[in-house]
């Protein structure tokens, strides 16, 4: 009898949280599926009509949304590469005492506080070629003037999203390279390993699963990145940086083309799940 | 082990101080009372700072500038002088407090118009308690530039009732009527002679573009003009009236260059002559530019060409129709041929051949960027909507404000000998929720803003009247440094498509245009991309075809297509083919 009147009455606690996700999250979810196999225009009005898997054909031939596609699938690349590798270092960085330490790891930190919104647009102002402290700087020390936005725009939001995210990526490494067993680095001391080998045998093994994660949360995001590249260049010059997630809220809500941009959204998905399913499954094998 | 470890790792945390759990109760209770007792004050002081402020303030202090010619009879040159001074613009005073009985909403642009009609639509419970025996409060929701396309046209798809009134950006009237989201004004206005004779006093082009659609069809009047705005050259009157600038000038392009408002408008200012003046402007740091030694490169002109929203294709537009195309016809939706005929890959030629003398960010200018650059003295001439630039004339924020001018746009002498002056015109209708409860309070509102106190507010407070008989006056005209501009402006005026799919044209346009100013195609191939692109999206909406002939552009009538290929007058449009 305890533990049936435990059962309900945790039944009873879990519901509100249960409904707030049923109607918030699975059923918007399931609705926006059902919406992918429809040809409907919310502003246009009239009654969705039928169109089985029209969508995505329509999507996955056309030549624009590929090319968004590998727009997006470049920009993944570069930012989470550049984010692990600035990331690795500064975490090895900060594993080393030093005076300030503290210090120095709260301010590198601080890019994480910031609204991405606002990043791309103090980025703007700071690639700017006519008032820009960044051309400014590069013209005063190399005498070239750069315009970012317009020759390197690709450049300009991977370099944008890495200064924001490489230290998310430094503290979980840093996270990793604290876990390590003292007495393992002592012994690979005594046992006189070389610096690649102390890597290789004692470093790596640890951080490994918290670098999967970082990577496979920074993949995800990255994917999905929208706000700082939209203030940024608004996806130019031309298309050149124009990602998925600005072409998907483009077709919802500036042609309100509800249909297709459903089908859009779950392929995205889709490639996140299947990305998600390739890290976990790495991390999965180091494990066993 | 795991208690050693767990020591260990609570060492190397980063709180190291300790604290016992009585000195931590302690300082979390004496935090906790401070915050109450500080809230309690806060609260208290709020509230009665708040009883004791005056009522709300009906009066409105606009700074403006006020412009007068200068110069001694005889004198040759004459000398714009433009001075700051503080008004007091009255825009509400009601005698009496009004109890509102009903209110609706008025979802507007976050911007000066829009608070100044907040200001204005004060006055409306007492008006509408004369008019219609109700005290009916307006009340304004002002919505950034930035998601108020997203914020109004969401809010209609779920037919929502409120915002009775909106402001419609001129090229959403096709989406927003052809969707059943605004009301189709046609059946009320015909019995109401009021609002027919109000019809008579706009321009043609404010009519076809603010306030009908197809573009022209006055069967179908779905908004009325609110806030009217045009984009103008704004130039430095110092430079071009420089002598020694005036003689190099005509000793290397054989030409004087314009130095008062008559030379630039009704003259044929020519686009080509726009260019000519920005090269010449365009001077490196170091060199000489009006008897001083600059610090700091200087540029010719500084012209939209940034990718966002409908920046560039307002600028690209208004040369476009100056070379004699437009961008598609209206009646049989074709579009190849059109946009990228050869009179149009010419156009997208000379308006890519103005970025050698533009700032280096000219891939990014737009309204802000434009005003930016000429405030900081660093260019020549700017293209700018006058609803943007009082702040060019403000000495708070520019270095130039009493050196400059704001003249209308030049036009263009076309390879068919015509000359053709078009801009491509901003601004925005007011329009009725066709879900609201109040379709008749909301007209009640449109007749009270054609008053002639709120039109007189309007002007004085720097809104864009739209009333031709007010735009026309001597006193409008001298208002503002940029009235006369607007004025003469106006009826050149034509705009892009405004039908459901403007959108997606838009961003196509937007898109390629871009790409060819920024070096990644040439304009043949961007104007090819962009008409394939149109075409594709034109087809898969089913236009004309597809849409009933009342949605259409009437065949019997002159589209913007037939004029500008004509050069006729842009009033033209509309009109009975003959």
């Amino acid at each position: 009898m305890p533990t049936r009147s435990i059962n309900t009455f945790s039944i009873f606690l879990i519901v509100p949280a249960l409904s707030i996700v049923f109607f918030l999250v699975i059923f918007p979810l399931f609705w926006a599926l059902g919406l992918s196999f429809y040809s409907y225009n919310v502003l246009r009005g009239g009654l969705p009509v039928f169109i089985g898997l029209g969508n995505y054909g329509k999507i996955l031939g056309d030549p624009y949304i590929w090319e968004r596609f590998v727009i997006t699938a470049q920009f993944v690349v570069a930012s989470v590469v550049l984010e692990f590798l600035l990331g690795f270092a500064l975490a090895l960085l900060f594993y080393q005492e030093f005076k300030g330490r503290k210090l120095a790891i709260t301010l590198v930190t601080m890019p994480l506080l910031i609204a991405p919104i606002a990043s791309g647009i103090f980025f703007k102002y700071i690639y700017d070629a006519t008032f820009g402290i960044f051309t400014y700087v590069i013209q005063s020390s190399i005498g070239v003037k750069i315009n970012m936005t317009k020759d390197y725009a690709m450049l300009a939001i991977v370099l944008l999203d890495a200064w924001q995210w490489t230290p998310f990526m430094m503290l979980f490494i840093l996270a990793g390279l604290e876990a390590i067993p003292k007495h393992l680095l002592e012994s690979s001391e005594i046992d006189r390993l070389s610096r690649f080998n102390k890597f290789r045998v004692v470093i790596w093994p640890t951080i490994r699963p918290l670098v999967t994660l970082a990577l496979l949360f920074r993949t995800m995001d990255c994917f999905r990145t929208f706000d700082t590249v939209f203030a940024l260049t608004e996806g130019g010059p031309g298309a050149q940086t124009e990602l998925i997630s600005i072409h998907i809220y483009r077709v919802a809500f500036k042609y309100f083309r509800t249909g297709e941009a459903c089908a859009l959204a779950f392929i995205v998905l889709v490639i996140i799940i299947l990305l998600t399913n390739l890290y976990l499954r790495m991390v999965r094998r180091e494990a066993s | 082990m795991g208690y050693e470890k767990n020591k260990n790792n609570e060492e190397n945390t980063f709180s190291v101080k300790k604290l016992s759990r009585r000195e931590a109760l302690s300082t979390a209770g004496k935090v906790a009372v401070g915050v109450v007792v500080a809230g309690i004050i806060a609260g208290a002081g709020g509230y009665y700072a708040g009883a004791s402020a005056a009522p709300p303030a009906r009066e409105v202090t606009v700074t403006k500038t006020v412009t007068e010619t200068v110069g001694a009879p005889g004198q040759v040159v004459t000398t714009t002088v433009t001075s700051p001074v503080t008004k007091t613009v009255t825009v509400g005073a009601p005698p009496t407090e009004v109890k509102p009985e009903i209110t609706i909403t008025f979802a507007s642009p976050e911007w000066l118009p829009g608070r100044l009609t907040g200001l204005i639509a004060e006055k409306f419970p007492e008006a509408s308690v004369r008019k219609i025996g109700k005290a009916v409060q307006v009340k304004m929701d002002l919505i950034p530039w930035g998601v108020i396309h997203d914020r109004i046209t969401t809010t209609l798809a779920a037919k929502s009732k409120e915002p009775t009134l909106l402001i419609s950006d001129s090229q959403w009237l096709g989406e927003l009527y052809v969707g059943g989201h605004i009301k189709r004004l046609n059946p009320i206005i015909e019995k109401d002679p009021e609002l027919q004779q109000l019809l008579n006093r706009f321009d043609e082009s404010l009519v076809n573009y603010y306030m009908t659609y197809p573009q022209g069809n006055r069967n179908n009047i779905v908004g009325f003009a609110h806030e009217g705005d045009i984009i103008s050259l704004v130039y430095r009157t110092d430079l071009f009236t420089h002598p020694a600038e005036r003689e190099n000038f005509k000793a290397q392009f054989g030409y004087d260059l314009p130095q008062k408002y008559e030379d630039f408008y009704p003259a044929r200012f020519d686009w080509t002559q726009v260019r000519d003046i920005a090269k010449f402007f365009t001077r490196k740091a170091g060199d000489e530019l009006a008897g001083k030694r600059l610090e700091e490169d200087f540029y010719g002109i500084a012209v939209h060409m940034s990718k966002e929203y409908d920046a560039l294709a307002c600028l690209f537009g208004t040369i476009l129709y100056c070379w004699g195309e437009y961008w598609w016809d209206p009646v049989t939706g074709q579009v190849e041929g059109i946009v990228n005929s050869e009179r149009a890959v010419k156009a997208l030629e000379f308006y890519k051949s103005l970025i050698p003398y533009s700032p280096p960010n000219y891939l990014e200018i737009w309204f802000d960027q434009a005003n930016a650059v000429m405030q900081a003295g660093r260019v020549a001439m700017i293209t700018n909507w006058v609803g943007f630039q009082p702040s060019l004339f403000d000495p708070a924020a520019s270095k130039v404000y009493d050196r400059i001018a704001s003249v209308p746009l030049p036009g263009h002498l076309g390879d068919d000998g015509k000359f053709r002056r078009y801009a491509n015109i901003g601004g925005q209708p007011m329009c009725i929720n066709a879900y609201s409860d109040y379709p008749e309070i909301a007209l009640e509102f449109i007749k009270f803003w054609f008053e002639p106190e709120q039109q007189r507010t309007w002007a004085e407070g720097g809104g864009g009247v739209c009333i031709k008989d007010i735009i026309n006056t001597d006193w409008f005209k001298k208002l503002t440094p940029y009235n006369r501009a607007y004025a003469d402006s106006i009826p050149f005026q034509l705009d892009f498509w405004n039908v459901p799919t403007y959108a997606e044209l838009l961003m196509a346009l937007q898109e390629e245009v871009h790409a060819c100013l920024a070096g990644l195609q040439d304009p043949k191939t961007a104007l090819d991309r962009l008409a394939k692109r149109h075409k594709d999206i034109i087809e898969a909406d089913g236009y004309p075809d597809r849409y009933p002939p009342e949605l259409r552009f009437p065949p019997d009538r002159k589209s913007p297509l037939d004029v500008v290929r004509a050069g006729e007058p842009a009033s033209e449009v509309g009109k009975p083919k003959r």
